[in-house]
Protein backbone atom coordinates (compact mmCIF):
# COMPACT_ATOMS: atom_id res chain seq x y z
CA UNK A 1 0.00 0.00 0.00
CA UNK A 2 0.97 3.37 -0.68
CA UNK A 3 0.28 6.87 0.18
CA UNK A 4 0.50 9.68 -2.16
CA UNK A 5 0.64 13.07 -0.24
CA UNK A 6 0.09 15.92 -2.78
CA UNK A 7 -1.89 19.51 -3.05
CA UNK A 8 -2.61 18.98 -6.34
CA UNK A 9 -5.45 16.46 -7.62
CA UNK A 10 -4.27 16.12 -10.80
CA UNK A 11 -0.83 15.59 -9.76
CA UNK A 12 -2.06 12.15 -7.67
CA UNK A 13 -4.37 11.13 -10.75
CA UNK A 14 -0.66 11.44 -12.84
CA UNK A 15 1.41 9.77 -10.28
CA UNK A 16 -1.44 6.89 -9.72
CA UNK A 17 -1.53 6.52 -14.05
CA UNK A 18 2.67 5.98 -13.11
CA UNK A 19 2.34 3.80 -10.41
CA UNK A 20 -0.15 1.23 -12.47
CA UNK A 21 2.20 1.87 -15.57
CA UNK A 22 5.09 0.03 -13.98
CA UNK A 23 2.91 -3.39 -13.84
CA UNK A 24 2.58 -3.97 -10.36
CA UNK A 25 -0.53 -4.02 -8.15
CA UNK A 26 -0.30 -1.92 -5.59
CA UNK A 27 -3.37 -0.26 -3.60
CA UNK A 28 -2.94 3.93 -3.71
CA UNK A 29 -4.40 6.15 -1.15
CA UNK A 30 -3.93 9.91 -1.19
CA UNK A 31 -4.36 12.95 1.14
CA UNK A 32 -3.92 16.58 -0.23
CA UNK A 33 -2.69 18.16 2.82
CA UNK A 34 -0.10 17.25 5.65
CA UNK A 35 -2.33 17.33 8.28
CA UNK A 36 -4.99 14.82 6.70
CA UNK A 37 -2.04 12.87 5.48
CA UNK A 38 -0.77 12.69 9.44
CA UNK A 39 -4.17 12.12 10.88
CA UNK A 40 -4.69 8.92 8.12
CA UNK A 41 -1.14 7.38 9.46
CA UNK A 42 -2.15 8.04 13.14
CA UNK A 43 -5.86 6.87 12.98
CA UNK A 44 -6.19 4.73 9.29
CA UNK A 45 -6.67 1.35 8.93
CA UNK A 46 -3.31 -0.08 8.79
CA UNK A 47 -0.13 1.61 7.64
CA UNK A 48 1.49 1.97 4.05
CA UNK A 49 4.21 0.49 2.96
CA UNK A 50 6.00 3.59 0.89
CA UNK A 51 4.93 7.03 1.02
CA UNK A 52 5.35 9.24 -1.69
CA UNK A 53 5.13 13.21 -0.70
CA UNK A 54 4.97 15.94 -2.35
CA UNK A 55 7.50 18.78 -0.64
CA UNK A 56 5.15 21.98 -1.84
CA UNK A 57 1.94 22.29 -0.37
CA UNK A 58 -0.32 25.18 1.29
CA UNK A 59 -0.39 25.12 4.82
CA UNK A 60 1.84 21.95 5.94
CA UNK A 61 4.80 21.75 3.76
CA UNK A 62 6.14 18.31 2.83
CA UNK A 63 9.01 19.08 4.96
CA UNK A 64 6.87 19.61 8.16
CA UNK A 65 5.28 16.49 7.73
CA UNK A 66 8.43 14.33 7.22
CA UNK A 67 9.69 16.01 10.51
CA UNK A 68 6.21 14.91 12.34
CA UNK A 69 6.82 11.47 10.92
CA UNK A 70 10.30 10.99 11.89
CA UNK A 71 9.02 12.18 15.72
CA UNK A 72 6.55 9.97 15.90
CA UNK A 73 7.69 6.17 17.03
CA UNK A 74 4.38 4.77 15.27
CA UNK A 75 4.90 5.81 11.95
CA UNK A 76 8.78 6.84 12.29
CA UNK A 77 10.14 3.57 9.81
CA UNK A 78 8.04 4.38 6.77
CA UNK A 79 9.83 5.19 4.01
CA UNK A 80 9.75 8.57 2.63
CA UNK A 81 10.05 9.17 -1.11
CA UNK A 82 10.04 13.39 -1.52
CA UNK A 83 8.51 13.98 -5.00
CA UNK A 84 9.42 17.28 -5.98
CA UNK A 85 8.92 19.06 -9.15
CA UNK A 86 12.22 21.61 -8.25
CA UNK A 87 15.29 20.84 -9.98
CA UNK A 88 17.12 22.33 -7.47
CA UNK A 89 19.54 20.18 -5.46
CA UNK A 90 18.91 22.37 -2.61
CA UNK A 91 15.47 21.62 -2.22
CA UNK A 92 16.38 18.16 -2.11
CA UNK A 93 19.39 18.14 0.15
CA UNK A 94 16.87 19.88 3.02
CA UNK A 95 14.28 16.94 2.41
CA UNK A 96 16.94 14.37 2.77
CA UNK A 97 18.65 16.13 6.16
CA UNK A 98 15.04 16.17 7.18
CA UNK A 99 14.75 12.45 6.55
CA UNK A 100 13.71 11.65 3.74
CA UNK A 101 14.71 8.11 2.23
CA UNK A 102 15.06 9.05 -1.37
CA UNK A 103 13.83 11.56 -4.19
CA UNK A 104 12.25 11.65 -7.37
CA UNK A 105 12.09 14.92 -9.61
CA UNK A 106 9.10 14.75 -11.21
CA UNK A 107 9.72 14.53 -14.75
CA UNK A 108 7.80 15.92 -17.69
CA UNK A 109 7.08 12.91 -19.16
CA UNK A 110 4.92 10.51 -17.53
CA UNK A 111 6.70 7.13 -19.23
CA UNK A 112 10.12 8.23 -17.43
CA UNK A 113 8.46 8.88 -14.51
CA UNK A 114 6.77 5.66 -14.28
CA UNK A 115 10.19 4.36 -14.94
CA UNK A 116 11.86 5.83 -11.76
CA UNK A 117 8.89 5.32 -9.98
CA UNK A 118 9.42 1.63 -10.59
CA UNK A 119 12.99 1.35 -9.22
CA UNK A 120 11.99 3.78 -6.25
CA UNK A 121 9.20 1.20 -5.46
CA UNK A 122 11.84 -1.66 -6.06
CA UNK A 123 14.51 -0.34 -3.86
CA UNK A 124 11.83 0.52 -0.88
CA UNK A 125 8.47 -1.82 -0.99
CA UNK A 126 9.05 -5.35 0.38
CA UNK A 127 9.17 -8.26 -1.78
CA UNK B 1 79.57 119.06 36.64
CA UNK B 2 79.51 115.69 35.56
CA UNK B 3 81.88 113.10 36.37
CA UNK B 4 81.83 110.24 33.65
CA UNK B 5 83.80 107.07 33.85
CA UNK B 6 84.63 105.64 30.03
CA UNK B 7 85.74 101.86 30.02
CA UNK B 8 87.91 101.16 26.90
CA UNK B 9 91.09 98.71 26.09
CA UNK B 10 91.71 101.28 23.06
CA UNK B 11 93.84 104.35 23.47
CA UNK B 12 92.74 105.97 20.55
CA UNK B 13 88.96 105.18 21.54
CA UNK B 14 89.59 106.73 25.09
CA UNK B 15 91.29 109.77 23.50
CA UNK B 16 88.73 110.52 21.50
CA UNK B 17 85.37 110.22 24.08
CA UNK B 18 88.17 112.71 26.41
CA UNK B 19 88.11 114.90 23.90
CA UNK B 20 84.01 115.17 23.34
CA UNK B 21 83.63 114.81 26.91
CA UNK B 22 86.17 117.37 28.14
CA UNK B 23 84.54 119.77 25.46
CA UNK B 24 81.23 119.67 26.99
CA UNK B 25 82.62 120.44 30.41
CA UNK B 26 82.90 116.93 31.73
CA UNK B 27 85.42 115.66 33.68
CA UNK B 28 86.18 112.14 33.09
CA UNK B 29 88.04 108.87 34.66
CA UNK B 30 89.31 105.83 32.74
CA UNK B 31 89.80 102.41 33.08
CA UNK B 32 90.74 100.04 30.31
CA UNK B 33 88.63 97.02 31.82
CA UNK B 34 85.72 95.91 33.70
CA UNK B 35 87.33 94.82 36.97
CA UNK B 36 89.47 97.87 36.93
CA UNK B 37 86.33 99.79 36.62
CA UNK B 38 84.29 98.22 39.14
CA UNK B 39 87.39 99.15 42.57
CA UNK B 40 87.55 102.66 40.88
CA UNK B 41 84.13 103.28 41.01
CA UNK B 42 83.30 101.45 44.13
CA UNK B 43 85.83 103.81 45.89
CA UNK B 44 84.58 106.79 43.85
CA UNK B 45 81.52 106.45 41.96
CA UNK B 46 81.16 108.31 39.29
CA UNK B 47 77.49 109.95 37.54
CA UNK B 48 78.00 107.90 33.93
CA UNK B 49 79.90 104.74 32.78
CA UNK B 50 80.25 104.40 29.17
CA UNK B 51 81.69 100.79 28.22
CA UNK B 52 83.04 98.89 25.21
CA UNK B 53 82.01 95.02 25.16
CA UNK B 54 84.83 93.10 24.10
CA UNK B 55 87.96 93.57 26.40
CA UNK B 56 90.75 91.91 28.42
CA UNK B 57 90.05 90.08 31.90
CA UNK B 58 86.61 91.47 32.17
CA UNK B 59 83.87 92.36 29.37
CA UNK B 60 81.41 94.84 29.29
CA UNK B 61 78.62 92.07 29.88
CA UNK B 62 80.06 91.28 32.87
CA UNK B 63 80.71 94.93 33.81
CA UNK B 64 77.17 95.47 33.44
CA UNK B 65 75.57 92.89 35.05
CA UNK B 66 77.97 93.35 38.49
CA UNK B 67 77.35 97.09 38.32
CA UNK B 68 73.43 97.00 38.27
CA UNK B 69 73.64 94.34 40.91
CA UNK B 70 76.13 96.46 43.07
CA UNK B 71 73.74 98.48 45.66
CA UNK B 72 75.93 101.41 45.50
CA UNK B 73 76.55 101.44 42.19
CA UNK B 74 73.17 100.18 40.05
CA UNK B 75 71.39 103.39 40.05
CA UNK B 76 74.65 104.81 37.89
CA UNK B 77 73.58 104.84 34.54
CA UNK B 78 75.59 102.52 32.13
CA UNK B 79 75.84 103.04 28.32
CA UNK B 80 77.12 100.38 26.22
CA UNK B 81 79.33 102.53 22.95
CA UNK B 82 80.67 99.78 21.05
CA UNK B 83 82.07 98.92 17.62
CA UNK B 84 81.28 94.40 18.08
CA UNK B 85 77.74 95.30 17.54
CA UNK B 86 76.61 92.54 15.53
CA UNK B 87 72.87 91.93 16.05
CA UNK B 88 69.75 93.22 17.80
CA UNK B 89 70.22 90.19 20.47
CA UNK B 90 73.17 92.10 21.47
CA UNK B 91 71.35 95.25 22.25
CA UNK B 92 68.17 93.12 23.96
CA UNK B 93 71.22 91.28 26.01
CA UNK B 94 72.60 94.86 27.13
CA UNK B 95 69.65 96.36 27.68
CA UNK B 96 68.16 93.07 29.65
CA UNK B 97 71.07 93.76 32.21
CA UNK B 98 70.16 97.27 33.08
CA UNK B 99 71.96 99.18 30.44
CA UNK B 100 70.88 102.34 30.16
CA UNK B 101 71.84 102.70 26.28
CA UNK B 102 73.42 100.78 23.71
CA UNK B 103 74.89 102.85 21.04
CA UNK B 104 77.08 101.98 18.11
CA UNK B 105 80.32 103.55 17.15
CA UNK B 106 80.60 105.65 15.05
CA UNK B 107 77.91 107.60 16.63
CA UNK B 108 77.60 111.47 15.86
CA UNK B 109 79.15 112.95 18.80
CA UNK B 110 76.09 114.89 19.10
CA UNK B 111 73.80 111.61 19.53
CA UNK B 112 76.22 110.29 21.86
CA UNK B 113 75.96 113.68 24.29
CA UNK B 114 72.14 113.96 23.82
CA UNK B 115 71.78 110.42 24.77
CA UNK B 116 74.51 111.02 27.74
CA UNK B 117 72.86 114.22 28.90
CA UNK B 118 69.19 112.26 28.90
CA UNK B 119 70.24 109.61 30.79
CA UNK B 120 71.67 111.80 33.36
CA UNK B 121 68.27 113.99 33.80
CA UNK B 122 66.50 110.71 33.79
CA UNK B 123 68.48 109.55 36.40
CA UNK B 124 67.98 113.20 38.34
CA UNK B 125 63.91 112.85 38.08
CA UNK B 126 64.60 108.68 39.25
CA UNK B 127 66.55 110.53 42.14
CA UNK B 128 63.49 112.76 43.04
CA UNK B 129 60.90 109.85 42.86
CA UNK B 130 62.74 108.27 44.62
CA UNK B 131 62.65 110.62 48.15
CA UNK B 132 58.28 109.15 47.71
CA UNK B 133 59.25 105.92 47.84
CA UNK B 134 56.16 104.40 48.64
CA UNK B 135 54.51 106.74 46.20
CA UNK B 136 56.17 105.61 43.40
CA UNK B 137 55.96 102.27 44.37
CA UNK B 138 51.86 102.49 44.45
CA UNK B 139 52.14 104.40 41.59
CA UNK B 140 53.96 101.39 39.87
CA UNK B 141 51.87 98.78 40.86
CA UNK B 142 48.79 100.93 39.63
CA UNK B 143 49.95 101.53 36.44
CA UNK B 144 51.67 97.81 36.48
CA UNK B 145 48.09 96.84 37.07
CA UNK B 146 46.37 98.45 34.97
CA UNK B 147 48.47 96.94 32.17
CA UNK B 148 48.00 93.75 33.71
CA UNK B 149 44.01 94.23 33.57
CA UNK B 150 44.10 95.68 30.27
CA UNK B 151 46.27 92.25 28.85
CA UNK B 152 43.99 90.37 30.69
CA UNK B 153 40.73 91.96 29.35
CA UNK B 154 42.49 91.65 25.78
CA UNK B 155 42.94 88.06 26.34
CA UNK B 156 39.25 87.50 28.13
CA UNK B 157 38.03 89.18 24.67
CA UNK B 158 40.30 86.75 22.57
CA UNK B 159 39.46 83.73 24.65
CA UNK B 160 35.14 84.50 24.14
CA UNK B 161 35.50 85.19 20.43
CA UNK B 162 38.03 82.05 20.33
CA UNK B 163 34.87 79.98 22.78
CA UNK B 164 32.28 81.69 20.16
CA UNK B 165 34.03 80.27 17.19
CA UNK B 166 34.16 76.79 18.96
CA UNK B 167 30.93 77.06 19.72
CA UNK B 168 29.96 77.43 16.24
CA UNK B 169 32.04 74.97 15.06
CA UNK B 170 30.48 72.72 17.27
CA UNK B 171 26.57 73.43 16.20
CA UNK B 172 27.82 72.97 12.46
CA UNK B 173 29.91 69.99 13.36
CA UNK B 174 26.75 68.53 15.22
CA UNK B 175 24.17 69.10 12.36
CA UNK B 176 26.76 67.79 9.53
CA UNK B 177 26.70 64.77 11.91
CA UNK B 178 23.00 64.79 12.69
CA UNK B 179 22.33 65.12 8.71
CA UNK B 180 24.93 62.11 8.06
CA UNK B 181 23.00 60.47 10.84
CA UNK B 182 19.73 60.93 9.19
CA UNK B 183 21.21 59.96 5.58
CA UNK B 184 22.62 56.82 7.21
CA UNK B 185 19.37 55.82 8.61
CA UNK B 186 17.58 56.51 5.04
CA UNK B 187 20.00 54.73 3.54
CA UNK B 188 19.93 51.39 6.41
CA UNK B 189 16.25 52.00 5.45
CA UNK B 190 15.83 51.80 1.83
CA UNK B 191 18.59 49.04 1.78
CA UNK B 192 16.15 47.00 3.87
CA UNK B 193 13.15 47.79 1.54
CA UNK B 194 15.60 46.85 -1.18
CA UNK B 195 16.81 43.26 0.11
CA UNK B 196 12.70 42.44 0.74
CA UNK B 197 11.62 43.55 -2.52
CA UNK B 198 14.48 41.98 -3.66
CA UNK B 199 13.36 38.55 -1.26
CA UNK B 200 9.51 39.23 -2.44
CA UNK B 201 10.54 39.40 -6.41
CA UNK B 202 12.85 35.71 -5.78
CA UNK B 203 10.05 34.21 -3.82
CA UNK B 204 7.67 34.69 -6.49
CA UNK B 205 9.72 33.93 -9.04
CA UNK B 206 10.50 30.37 -7.67
CA UNK B 207 6.83 30.12 -6.70
CA UNK B 208 5.27 30.96 -10.47
CA UNK B 209 8.52 29.01 -11.80
CA UNK B 210 7.55 25.97 -9.43
CA UNK B 211 3.73 25.74 -9.70
CA UNK B 212 4.05 26.35 -13.88
CA UNK B 213 5.26 22.88 -13.45
CA UNK B 214 1.93 21.32 -12.03
CA UNK B 215 -0.30 21.80 -15.01
CA UNK B 216 2.33 21.64 -17.60
CA UNK B 217 3.11 18.11 -15.96
CA UNK B 218 -0.84 17.19 -16.49
CA UNK B 219 -0.69 19.05 -20.37
CA UNK B 220 1.93 16.58 -20.92
CA UNK B 221 1.20 13.70 -19.24
CA UNK B 222 -2.39 13.85 -20.28
CA UNK B 223 -1.55 13.96 -24.07
CA UNK B 224 1.07 11.19 -23.75
CA UNK B 225 -1.62 8.66 -22.10
CA UNK B 226 -4.28 9.74 -24.92
CA UNK B 227 -1.70 9.51 -27.65
CA UNK B 228 -0.96 6.33 -25.98
CA UNK B 229 -4.33 5.02 -25.34
CA UNK B 230 -6.21 6.30 -28.13
CA UNK B 231 -3.48 7.51 -30.67
CA UNK B 232 -4.74 4.73 -33.02
CA UNK B 233 -7.77 6.44 -33.83
CA UNK B 234 -5.97 9.39 -34.58
CA UNK B 235 -5.50 10.65 -38.33
CA UNK B 236 -2.04 12.16 -38.92
CA UNK B 237 -2.81 15.59 -38.61
CA UNK B 238 -4.44 14.65 -35.03
CA UNK B 239 -1.09 12.64 -34.38
CA UNK B 240 0.37 16.06 -35.26
CA UNK B 241 -1.04 18.17 -33.04
CA UNK B 242 -0.54 16.02 -30.22
CA UNK B 243 3.39 15.84 -30.79
CA UNK B 244 3.13 19.87 -31.07
CA UNK B 245 1.18 20.19 -27.92
CA UNK B 246 4.25 17.81 -26.08
CA UNK B 247 7.55 20.03 -27.90
CA UNK B 248 5.20 22.97 -26.72
CA UNK B 249 5.21 21.77 -23.28
CA UNK B 250 8.78 20.36 -23.19
CA UNK B 251 10.22 23.75 -24.26
CA UNK B 252 7.94 25.45 -21.66
CA UNK B 253 9.30 23.23 -19.30
CA UNK B 254 12.85 24.21 -20.09
CA UNK B 255 11.89 27.80 -19.57
CA UNK B 256 10.82 27.15 -16.18
CA UNK B 257 14.14 25.49 -15.29
CA UNK B 258 16.10 28.25 -16.42
CA UNK B 259 13.68 30.91 -14.64
CA UNK B 260 13.99 28.71 -11.58
CA UNK B 261 17.92 28.64 -11.51
CA UNK B 262 18.22 31.92 -11.95
CA UNK B 263 16.11 32.79 -9.31
CA UNK B 264 18.61 30.26 -7.27
CA UNK B 265 21.46 31.50 -8.22
CA UNK B 266 20.86 35.27 -7.10
CA UNK B 267 19.35 33.36 -3.71
CA UNK B 268 22.85 31.68 -3.48
CA UNK B 269 25.74 32.83 -1.05
CA UNK B 270 29.44 32.31 -2.71
CA UNK B 271 31.71 29.99 -1.17
CA UNK B 272 35.24 30.66 -2.80
CA UNK B 273 38.22 28.10 -3.02
CA UNK B 274 40.99 27.49 -5.28
CA UNK B 275 39.25 26.39 -8.49
CA UNK B 276 41.01 24.80 -11.15
CA UNK B 277 39.13 26.27 -14.30
CA UNK B 278 40.77 24.67 -17.41
CA UNK B 279 40.12 21.41 -15.57
CA UNK B 280 36.37 22.39 -15.43
CA UNK B 281 36.52 23.36 -18.88
CA UNK B 282 38.03 20.63 -20.44
CA UNK B 283 35.30 18.33 -18.70
CA UNK B 284 32.41 20.63 -20.06
CA UNK B 285 33.99 19.84 -23.36
CA UNK B 286 34.28 16.27 -22.67
CA UNK B 287 30.78 16.15 -21.97
CA UNK B 288 29.68 18.36 -25.14
CA UNK B 289 31.61 15.86 -27.55
CA UNK B 290 30.00 13.10 -25.53
CA UNK B 291 26.65 14.57 -26.17
CA UNK B 292 27.44 15.45 -29.93
CA UNK B 293 29.75 12.98 -31.26
CA UNK B 294 29.25 13.86 -34.60
CA UNK B 295 30.63 17.46 -34.62
CA UNK B 296 34.44 18.31 -35.03
CA UNK B 297 35.07 21.38 -33.29
CA UNK B 298 38.86 22.26 -32.47
CA UNK B 299 39.07 23.54 -28.85
CA UNK B 300 42.26 25.45 -27.47
CA UNK B 301 41.53 25.71 -23.33
CA UNK B 302 44.88 27.57 -21.97
CA UNK B 303 46.49 25.46 -19.17
CA UNK B 304 46.92 25.95 -15.64
CA UNK B 305 43.76 28.60 -15.24
CA UNK B 306 43.05 29.07 -11.96
CA UNK B 307 40.49 31.16 -9.58
CA UNK B 308 39.34 32.36 -6.17
CA UNK B 309 35.90 31.09 -7.02
CA UNK B 310 32.71 29.59 -6.03
CA UNK B 311 33.57 25.91 -7.60
CA UNK B 312 29.62 25.05 -8.05
CA UNK B 313 28.38 28.39 -9.91
CA UNK B 314 32.00 28.90 -11.72
CA UNK B 315 31.17 25.58 -13.08
CA UNK B 316 27.18 27.19 -14.72
CA UNK B 317 29.48 29.73 -16.04
CA UNK B 318 31.98 27.95 -17.78
CA UNK B 319 29.09 25.39 -19.29
CA UNK B 320 27.10 28.40 -20.48
CA UNK B 321 29.91 30.25 -21.99
CA UNK B 322 31.21 27.40 -23.68
CA UNK B 323 27.87 25.63 -23.91
CA UNK B 324 27.21 28.96 -26.31
CA UNK B 325 30.12 28.63 -28.11
CA UNK B 326 29.58 25.43 -29.21
CA UNK B 327 26.44 26.16 -30.09
CA UNK B 328 26.65 28.90 -32.09
CA UNK B 329 29.70 27.46 -34.18
CA UNK B 330 27.21 24.38 -34.91
CA UNK B 331 27.15 26.16 -38.66
CA UNK B 332 30.59 27.32 -38.85
CA UNK B 333 32.91 24.94 -41.39
CA UNK B 334 36.01 25.17 -38.94
CA UNK B 335 34.52 25.44 -35.59
CA UNK B 336 36.71 26.98 -32.68
CA UNK B 337 36.67 27.45 -29.36
CA UNK B 338 39.44 29.08 -27.35
CA UNK B 339 39.30 29.62 -23.55
CA UNK B 340 42.09 31.79 -22.46
CA UNK B 341 43.04 34.65 -20.18
CA UNK B 342 43.77 38.20 -21.23
CA UNK B 343 45.70 41.41 -18.68
CA UNK B 344 43.29 44.45 -18.50
CA UNK B 345 44.27 46.95 -16.41
CA UNK B 346 46.76 44.79 -14.15
CA UNK B 347 44.07 42.50 -13.71
CA UNK B 348 44.01 38.97 -15.07
CA UNK B 349 40.13 38.53 -17.23
CA UNK B 350 38.86 35.45 -18.79
CA UNK B 351 37.13 34.66 -21.73
CA UNK B 352 35.85 32.24 -23.98
CA UNK B 353 35.82 32.69 -27.30
CA UNK B 354 34.25 31.48 -30.79
CA UNK B 355 34.42 31.78 -34.30
CA UNK B 356 30.45 31.17 -34.87
CA UNK B 357 27.22 32.75 -35.25
CA UNK B 358 28.84 35.99 -33.57
CA UNK B 359 25.96 38.65 -33.76
CA UNK B 360 25.76 42.46 -33.89
CA UNK B 361 27.73 44.57 -31.42
CA UNK B 362 24.75 46.80 -31.42
CA UNK B 363 22.90 44.57 -28.89
CA UNK B 364 25.37 43.45 -26.85
CA UNK B 365 24.20 45.27 -23.65
CA UNK B 366 20.84 43.33 -24.07
CA UNK B 367 22.49 39.73 -23.88
CA UNK B 368 23.03 39.47 -20.40
CA UNK B 369 18.95 40.38 -20.20
CA UNK B 370 17.20 37.35 -18.51
CA UNK B 371 15.06 36.19 -21.54
CA UNK B 372 16.91 38.15 -24.24
CA UNK B 373 17.98 36.42 -27.60
CA UNK B 374 19.96 37.73 -30.42
CA UNK B 375 19.12 34.92 -32.41
CA UNK B 376 15.88 33.46 -33.66
CA UNK B 377 14.76 29.86 -31.81
CA UNK B 378 14.36 28.82 -35.35
CA UNK B 379 18.32 29.70 -35.95
CA UNK B 380 19.75 28.47 -32.75
CA UNK B 381 17.58 27.10 -29.56
CA UNK B 382 17.56 28.39 -26.23
CA UNK B 383 15.92 30.29 -23.79
CA UNK B 384 17.77 33.44 -23.00
CA UNK B 385 18.58 33.11 -19.77
CA UNK B 386 22.19 31.18 -19.82
CA UNK B 387 23.87 34.71 -19.92
CA UNK B 388 21.62 36.21 -17.41
CA UNK B 389 22.75 33.38 -14.82
CA UNK B 390 26.46 33.91 -16.11
CA UNK B 391 26.35 38.01 -15.45
CA UNK B 392 24.46 37.32 -12.02
CA UNK B 393 27.50 34.78 -10.76
CA UNK B 394 30.30 37.16 -12.05
CA UNK B 395 28.44 39.88 -10.19
CA UNK B 396 28.37 38.14 -7.33
CA UNK B 397 31.80 37.13 -7.51
CA UNK B 398 32.28 41.16 -7.25
CA UNK B 399 33.35 40.98 -11.56
CA UNK B 400 32.25 42.00 -14.44
CA UNK B 401 31.08 40.18 -17.87
CA UNK B 402 31.13 41.96 -21.80
CA UNK B 403 31.18 41.20 -24.92
CA UNK B 404 32.43 41.39 -28.43
CA UNK B 405 31.54 40.33 -31.02
CA UNK B 406 30.77 40.37 -34.93
CA UNK B 407 27.94 38.48 -37.18
CA UNK B 408 29.01 35.99 -38.54
CA UNK B 409 32.27 36.17 -37.76
CA UNK B 410 32.17 34.82 -33.83
CA UNK B 411 31.73 36.42 -30.23
CA UNK B 412 33.60 36.33 -27.25
CA UNK B 413 32.93 36.53 -23.95
CA UNK B 414 35.35 38.31 -21.61
CA UNK B 415 34.77 38.09 -17.42
CA UNK B 416 37.10 39.43 -14.48
CA UNK B 417 36.31 37.12 -11.18
CA UNK B 418 37.36 39.90 -8.80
Amino acid sequence: MILIVDDSPTDIELTTIAIEDTGQEIRVLSATDGESALAMLRHGQGLPNLILLDLKMPGMDGIEVLREIRADNCIKEIPVVVITSSPLASDRSEAIVAGASDYIQKPLALDQFSKELESILHRWLPH
Amino acid sequence: MSCIMVVDDSDLSRYLLEAILKGHGFTTVFATQGEEALSMARQNPPDLIISDILMPVMDGFTLCRQWKSDDRLKDIPFIFYTATYTDSKDEEFALSLGAERFIVKPEDPDLLLNALLEVLADRKMRVVLSEQPLEKELEFFRQYNEVLFRKLENKMADMEKATQALKGEIVERKKAEDKNKRLNDDLCVRNEQLWFANKELESFIYSVAHDLRGPLRAIYGFSEIMMKDTGDKLDAKGKQYLSRIHHGTEKMSCLIDDLLALSSTSRQEIQRKEVNLSAIAASIVAELRKAESGRSVEVDIKGGLTAFADPGLIEIVLSNLIGNAWKFTVKTDHARIEFGTAKLDRKIIYYVRDNGAGYNQKYSGKMFWPFHRLHSEAEFEGTGIGLAIVERIIRLHGGKVWAEGIEGKGATIYFSLT
